[in-house]
C-alpha cells in the first residue's frame, strides 16, 4: 500500500511548494516604494506611545496617568476607560451552530489577556515624549493565572478567558465522512496523527491624522483623517475601522474618505 | 523605538574620548559604530545617560603591519578591514569572516573594536580573536595594557573593560602564506543570525607538515572556546574517531558545558560544531597532502 500526496486544486496551476518570484520588490529596491516613514507628518500630527501588560492575565486596578500627563510635550494620556463609549468591542463572529462570541475592546478596562494587551496610550507632540511619557504611566494590576495553549485552557480548573464562557470553549468543530467506521473497521493499516496550526492574523498597525487644510497626498480633505496603515489589506482595513466608530464619528467620516497609504506587505 | 534622552559627544582623539568618560561618569559608553549598542538604545533597553562617539578619532582608525603582527584600530570599520589589503594577505582568515558577519550597511558603520568592547558571544571578530591568539589593547588614564582573548573575555556580553576604559587596537599574529584555514558559520537561514562559528588556523612549515592547529568554537559557552585537547589530539591525520571524541567532552567539560542542564539548541550546537571540526580536519589534511 501506497500513500502519495496529491496537490489540491488544478495540477497546472498550484503554487504549492513553488518559489514565487516577488512582483513588489522592483519598486521598492527602487526607492519608489510609499512607506510610513515616506509620509511627511505636517505639524498637527500627534505621535502614540503604548501602555502595554507585563503580565498574561491580570486584573486592572487602575492605572495612575498623572506624572506622565504632567511631562511637558504631552497632550493627552488616554486608558480603556476612555473609549467605552466612542469606540465598540470588536467581537470574534462566525456564522456556525454554537459559535460562542467573544468581544475584545480597542484597549481594556477590566482585564488584560495577554502579554503586550494595551493598558494606555499616550499622545505628545514627538516619538521621544511619548515614550518618555509611557514609562511614566503607573499601572496597578494584579497577576492571574493565565492560560497559555489551548490544551491547557481544557483543564477543568483552567482560568476562565471570558467571563461568559464557563468551559473555554468558543467553537468546536467534528468532521467525518459518510461510511468513515466502516471503512475505518474493515482498513489494514491505521495511522492516527495530530496537527496543530499556528495562529493567522493581519497585523493592525494605525497611523491616524486629521488634516486641517487637507492632504493631496492622501487625499483626504479638510478636517479629516488620513490613515497610514503597514499592510496590503487596505480594503478590509478600511472596513474594519470605519465598523468600529461610533454613530457621530461615522456621519462625520465616510468610508470613502478613509485613506490608507502605504507599500508594505505583511 | 526611539531611546530614552541621553548626551552627546563627539570626541576627536583617544585621549578627548578617555576625558569625556571621565568628565561624564561610569554611565556614559562610547559610541564605535553603533550596530548594537544604538539598537538596544532604542528599545531603552541601554539607557547611557551620555554617548562619545568616536567617529571622528582618527588615531583609532589605522591598519598597519608592525613585525609579526597585524595591528587594527578600534575605529576601523569592519567593512574596510575585510577589503583591505594588509589584512586579505596577512590575516585572510578575518577577511573571510567579515565578509559574512552581517548585512553589509551593518558592516559599513560596525567596527573591530566596537565588536569586541561588546563581547557577544557569536561575533564573527571574536571567534577569530579567539582562534589566532590576537590581542587586544585597553587604555585607560593611566596607560594601556594587552590582553589575551581568554583573560578579556568574562562571559556574554561581559568583558574586562572597565568604566574609564577604551578598547584602542587589535593585534593578530600574521598567518603563514602556507597556512590552512576554515570557517564554517551554522545558522538557521542563510542571512540570519549564527548558531555557531567554528574556525580553525592550521599553521604549516614551509614544506607543508602542519605544526599547530587552534580551534575555536562560539555557541556553546557565553564566550568564544578553544578546543586545547582536540587540539593536541588531532595533528596526526590518523587519530581515531574516539580519541577525537574523547577530547571533545574534556574541551566540552572544561567550557562548563553540562548536557543534561543544557537545552535542545545547545545540543545541537555542540553536535554540529563537532560535525565541523572533523570535516574541517579532512579538508585541511586532504590540502596538506596533496600539497596545496
Amino acid at each position: 500500500m501506497s500513500i502519495q500526496a496529491k496537490s489540491i486544486g488544478r495540477e497546472e496551476s498550484t503554487r504549492i511548494g513553488q518559489s514565487l518570484a516577488r512582483l513588489e520588490d522592483e519598486q521598492l529596491l527602487r526607492g519608489r516604494g510609499n512607506f510610513i516613514d515616506d509620509i511627511e507628518p505636517g505639524d498637527r500630527t500627534l505621535h502614540v506611545a503604548f501602555v502595554r501588560s507585563p503580565y498574561a492575565h491580570a486584573r486592572i486596578l487602575g492605572v495612575d496617568i498623572s506624572e506622565a500627563q504632567a511631562l511637558e510635550g504631552v497632550v493627552a494620556v488616554l486608558t480603556g476607560a476612555d473609549f467605552v463609549e466612542s469606540i465598540k468591542p470588536f467581537s470574534a463572529d462566525f456564522d456556525y451552530p454554537g459559535f460562542k462570541v467573544t468581544y475584545r475592546r480597542a484597549m481594556p478596562v477590566d482585564r488584560v489577556r495577554f502579554v503586550g494587551d494595551t493598558l494606555a496610550m499616550v499622545l505628545a507632540h514627538n516619538p521621544y515624549v511619548a515614550l518618555d511619557a509611557a514609562e511614566l504611566v503607573a499601572p496597578d494590576l494584579e497577576a492571574l493565572s493565565p492560560v497559555s495553549n489551548a490544551e491547557a485552557a481544557l483543564a477543568e480548573d483552567a482560568p476562565l478567558v471570558h467571563d461568559n464562557i464557563a468551559d473555554n470553549v468558543v467553537f468546536e468543530g467534528k468532521f467525518e465522512s459518510e461510511g468513515f467506521d466502516v471503512a475505518h473497521g474493515d482498513a489494514p493499516l491505521k495511522l492516527s496523527e495530530t496537527f496543530t496550526a499556528a495562529r493567522q492574523r493581519g497585523r493592525r498597525q494605525w497611523n491616524v491624522r486629521e488634516s486641517r487644510h487637507g492632504d493631496r497626498r492622501s487625499g483626504s480633505a479638510k478636517g479629516q483623517p488620513a490613515v497610514a496603515r503597514e499592510t496590503s489589506r487596505t480594503r478590509s482595513a478600511k472596513s474594519c475601522l470605519h465598523r468600529r466608530l461610533d454613530r457621530v464619528r461615522r456621519s462625520r467620516i465616510p468610508r470613502r474618505r478613509l485613506r490608507i497609504a502605504s507599500d508594505i506587505a505583511l | 523605538m526611539k531611546p530614552a534622552p541621553f548626551k552627546y559627544f563627539s570626541a576627536t582623539s583617544a585621549e578627548h574620548a578617555l576625558a569625556l568618560l571621565a568628565e561624564q561618569g561610569e554611565d556614559a559608553r562610547l559610541l564605535a559604530g553603533g550596530q548594537s549598542l544604538v539598537a538596544m538604545m532604542n528599545f531603552r533597553v541601554a539607557r547611557p545617560t551620555a554617548l562619545i562617539d568616536l567617529a571622528r578619532c582618527e588615531d583609532l582608525d589605522f591598519i598597519e603591519l608592525r613585525g609579526q603582527m597585524l595591528h587594527i584600530g578600534a575605529m576601523t570599520r569592519q567593512k574596510t578591514a575585510e577589503h583591505d589589503p594588509l589584512v586579505v594577505d596577512y590575516c585572510p582568515l578575518l577577511s573571510r569572516a567579515l565578509s559574512v558577519a552581517g548585512p553589509t550597511t551593518v558592516r559599513n558603520r560596525g567596527t573591530i573594536g566596537g565588536s569586541i568592547a561588546n563581547g557577544y558571544p557569536l561575533a564573527h571578530t571574536i571567534a577569530i580573536a579567539n582562534c589566532l591568539s590576537a590581542e587586544i589593547c585597553v587604555q585607560n588614564s593611566e596607560g594601556s595594557t594587552w590582553f589575551s582573548p581568554d583573560q578579556f573575555f568574562l562571559d556574554a556580553m561581559v568583558t574586562k573593560l572597565e568604566p574609564g576604559d577604551l578598547v584602542r587596537e587589535c593585534r593578530f599574529p600574521v598567518m603563514g602564506a602556507k597556512d590552512r584555514f576554515v570557517f564554517r558559520q551554522i545558522a538557521n537561514h542563510a542571512g540570519g543570525a549564527a548558531l555557531c562559528i567554528v574556525v580553525m588556523h592550521a599553521r604549516r612549515y614551509d614544506e607543508g607538515s602542519i605544526t599547530s592547529l587552534a580551534i575555536s568554537v562560539s555557541g556553546i559557552a557565553g564566550v568564544a572556546i578553544r578546543l586545547k585537547a582536540v587540539e593536541l589530539a588531532s595533528c596526526d591525520m590518523d587519530v581515531p574517531h574516539r580519541v577525537l571524541n574523547a577530547a571533545y567532552l574534556q574541551d566540552l567539560a572544561a567550557a562548563g558545558y553540562i548536557e543534561e542542564e543544557s537545552d535542545e539548541q545547545a545540543h545541537f550546537v555542540v553536535d554540529v560544531a563537532f560535525k565541523a571540526v572533523l570535516e574541517g580536519f579532512v579538508e585541511i589534511h586532504q590540502a596538506t597532502e596533496s600539497g596545496v
